[in-house]
């Protein structure tokens, strides 16, 4: 039995090789969207998305994806890093990682482990600290809770400042474009620059 | 009703082996028999052993001795099980400082309801290990060894009758002989104690028919038997509807505010009520029980000393778990929510996996639940993990957050678990930004979602397109330099105070 678990956990280290963690997915992405992305790559096993039980504060999806072999994870990461890659929506592109252990909520238990566990009461030495340590853990939650919050608060500053860039750009050609239907430009270019500039 | 068909109960015979020890009397021209053991899926029982009764509607398993086995002609198995109380059950008359040992418990004594019962032997779940550490003279004084084995200790009693606790243990109680409480000395001594068992039946015809009588009033209650998980518990009726409601009014204990179950007969009770009734009143069992019950349940046992290391090992039952396909976790968590029977347990060592979690509660809070370990992404911290715990009743999660506050349940290198409810989830739509196109895709995907082609692509050099991404690259490696500022900090501050640990 025990070999048998060590060759279960060893499997699935070689799994996680293999696989690439990708997220700030957009909720669009399905898993046969997410297969089709990534095919470009090699061949995809498997896809699954990492479920989000408790915060719906982090809406960006995160996935897994497991390729073939691991240098296809590999160039994947590579790839994805040295140029924007973008599924199901743009500008915002996803961003690849290789996948850890822990990333795997159905992973198997790792052999020979032992847990050991002990009620600190207040007549123990290490009281004291363990109340400490757990007001720091406390302090550290809240403190990732405002990064997080930062961050979503970040983006869409982000997303907000590119749509008025595009919503002028897009005025801009829009305009080019009337003047140029028009026959403003032509008349200007004539005018001022003494240029004929119609289509010959 | 009948409490068994018979077909049903071969069919159990079969599967879990059921086999009756020797009969050490019958009475009525063999209609009732009385066995000195039995055996059952492998393990035999026999008369004194103390058993685990489990009942549907209490998360905690009851315990109890079996003082009598028999089987009555076309009316099923029956066992009458003295019962011991534990401490949270009869702790208005216990003084705080006056429990010793965390897992110890009280034998039932005295005149009243509540000292025994008779029940299908069904009920049963298994055995129990229960040592009495009594200085009397006749009690064989356990071993240190004994003593760590033990599941609960006892050498105290509490009278029903009197509502006392006392450390006397009277010779005889419910009709049983001292002898047969204390523990075992040797074969010798226990026949002994089994031939005066017979002596009283054969002997004691008032007493015979009066069994007879209690045997008849539990046959009427069907017993729907699931051997080993859960067995539904049924109790006779007419206990349902008397006693120990009118002794605890009568005696004066503050407890007008329980439930406000109005005590009445059992002929005005429906069905549902009366069962209900029934569980409640089943050990006698005092009503501050249920007045108590969100930060009790499973107060001051299970724990063996405090500053014993326990290692987790995997819980006993944990198999029988795959017994049952599961709903979709993401529903469990919604009912779990609504029922206010989830956790969210923090500090984990981010390596473990849901089972393990599961057992680490099962050991240190003797609460059975499911676990599940949020699987970490970008923005997790290394150091912490953190797993989502389903139980089974918002009692046991209450009871587990206030002792997780309250005291310090300690972990390997140095950490220190946390729980807490889990934070509301956000309403309304998904929001993302940084999707420009999104209108389009919403469309197709909603009419598709499965078959929709997406639009994968790396962008081009020269487009807006790819300026704008690259703005959004910078907030995505922005975003990592600060996280990994703050785990960086979080790591030195908790180092420093680990390193401050004496153990």
């Amino acid at each position: 039995m025990g070999t048998f678990a060590h060759k279960e956990y060893q499997a699935f280290e070689e799994k996680v090789k293999r696989t690439v963690y990708l997220d700030n997915l957009s909720p669009q992405v399905t898993v046969p969207v997410l297969k089709m992305a990534l095919g470009q790559f090699g061949k995809v096993v498997s896809a699954q998305f990492i479920p989000n039980y408790i915060d719906g504060m982090n809406i960006q999806q995160c996935a897994l994806v497991e390729m073939e072999t691991a240098k296809q994870a590999r160039s994947v990461v590579t790839d994805t890093t040295m140029y924007p890659f973008m599924i199901s929506g743009m500008p915002r592109p996803v961003r690849a990682r290789p996948a850890e252990l822990e990333m795997f909520s159905d992973r198997p238990v790792r052999p020979g482990r032992k847990i050991t566990c002990r009620w600190v009461d207040s007549k123990d030495p290490d009281y004291e600290i363990a109340k400490k340590l757990k007001s720091l853990t406390r302090k550290h939650y809240a403190e990732s809770l405002f990064l997080l919050k930062h961050q979503l608060e970040e983006e869409e500053k982000l997303a907000k400042q590119q749509d008025e860039f595009l919503k002028s750009n897009y005025e801009k050609y829009d305009m080019l474009d009337s003047i140029t239907a028009d026959g403003t430009v032509k008349q200007v270019a004539r005018h001022y620059y003494d240029v004929d500039i119609t289509d010959d | 009703m009948e409490a068994m068909s018979h077909t049903e109960e071969t069919e159990i015979e079969e599967k879990y082996q059921f086999k009756w020890g020797e009969m050490i009397a019958s009475a009525k021209n063999g209609e009732v028999k009385f066995y000195k053991s039995f055996t059952f899926d492998g393990e035999v029982y026999s008369l004194y052993d103390c058993v685990y009764i489990h009942t549907e509607d209490e998360p905690e398993p009851y315990f109890g001795k079996l003082v009598k086995i028999w089987e009555k002609r076309n009316h099923g198995r029956r066992i009458k099980i003295l019962w011991f109380f534990r401490p949270i059950e009869i702790r208005n008359w216990l003084k705080d400082d006056d429990l010793t040992q965390k897992n110890e418990i009280f034998l039932a004594c005295g005149e009243g309801l509540g000292v025994t019962n008779v029940n299908p032997l069904e009920v049963i779940v298994r055995k129990c290990n229960i040592v009495c550490t009594s200085k009397d003279k006749r009690n064989p004084q356990p071993s240190d060894r004994e003593l760590k084995m033990a599941d609960y200790i006892f050498y105290r009693t509490f009278d029903v009758g009197t509502l006392s606790i006392s450390d006397k243990i009277e010779d005889r109680t419910a009709a049983i002989d001292v002898r047969c409480i204390f523990n075992r000395k040797c074969g010798a001594d226990e026949t002994r104690s089994i031939k005066n068992l017979v002596g009283q039946h054969n002997l004691d015809n008032s007493r015979l028919s009066n069994m007879s009588s209690e045997e008849k009033r539990c046959s009427d209650n069907s017993v729907k038997l699931q051997p080993k998980i859960i067995p539904t518990l049924t109790l006779r009726k007419d206990e349902s509807s008397s006693g120990l409601w009118k002794v605890k009014v009568g005696s004066g204990m503050p407890h007008d505010k329980a439930k406000g179950k109005p005590v009445q007969d059992s002929a005005g009770l429906d069905k549902k009520q009366l069962k209900k009734a029934m569980v409640d009143m089943k050990i006698g069992k005092p009503p501050n029980v249920m007045l108590n019950k969100s930060n009790s349940v499973s107060a001051g046992k299970g724990i063996k000393t405090d500053d014993e290391i326990m290692e987790v090992t995997r819980r006993l039952d944990a198999d029988t778990r795959k017994w049952f396909k599961d709903l979709p976790w993401e529903d469990r968590i919604q009912t779990a929510r609504e029922r206010h029977a989830l956790l969210l347990l923090d500090n984990l060592d981010p390596s473990y996996i849901s089972s393990e979690v599961e057992d680490v509660i099962w050991h240190s809070f003797k609460e059975k639940c499911t676990a599940k370990v949020i699987p970490r992404t970008e923005s997790s911290s290394p150091y912490s993990g953190q797993a989502i715990v389903i139980f089974k009743s918002r009692e046991a999660a209450e009871t587990v957050l206030h002792k997780l506050n309250n005291r310090c349940l300690m972990l390997p290198n140095g950490r220190v678990l946390i729980g807490r409810r889990p934070p509301r989830v956000l309403e309304g739509p998904a929001k993302f930004f940084g999707h420009l196109t999104i209108d389009k895709v919403k469309i197709q995907a909603r009419g598709e979602k499965e078959t929709a082609v997406s639009t994968a692509h790396f962008a081009q050099a020269n487009t807006i397109e790819y300026q704008m991404a690259m703005e959004w690259r910078l907030l995505q490696i922005r975003s990592e330099v600060l996280w990994a500022e703050l785990y960086k900090w979080h790591g030195e501050e908790r180092k420093e105070l680990e390193n401050s640990l004496i153990e």
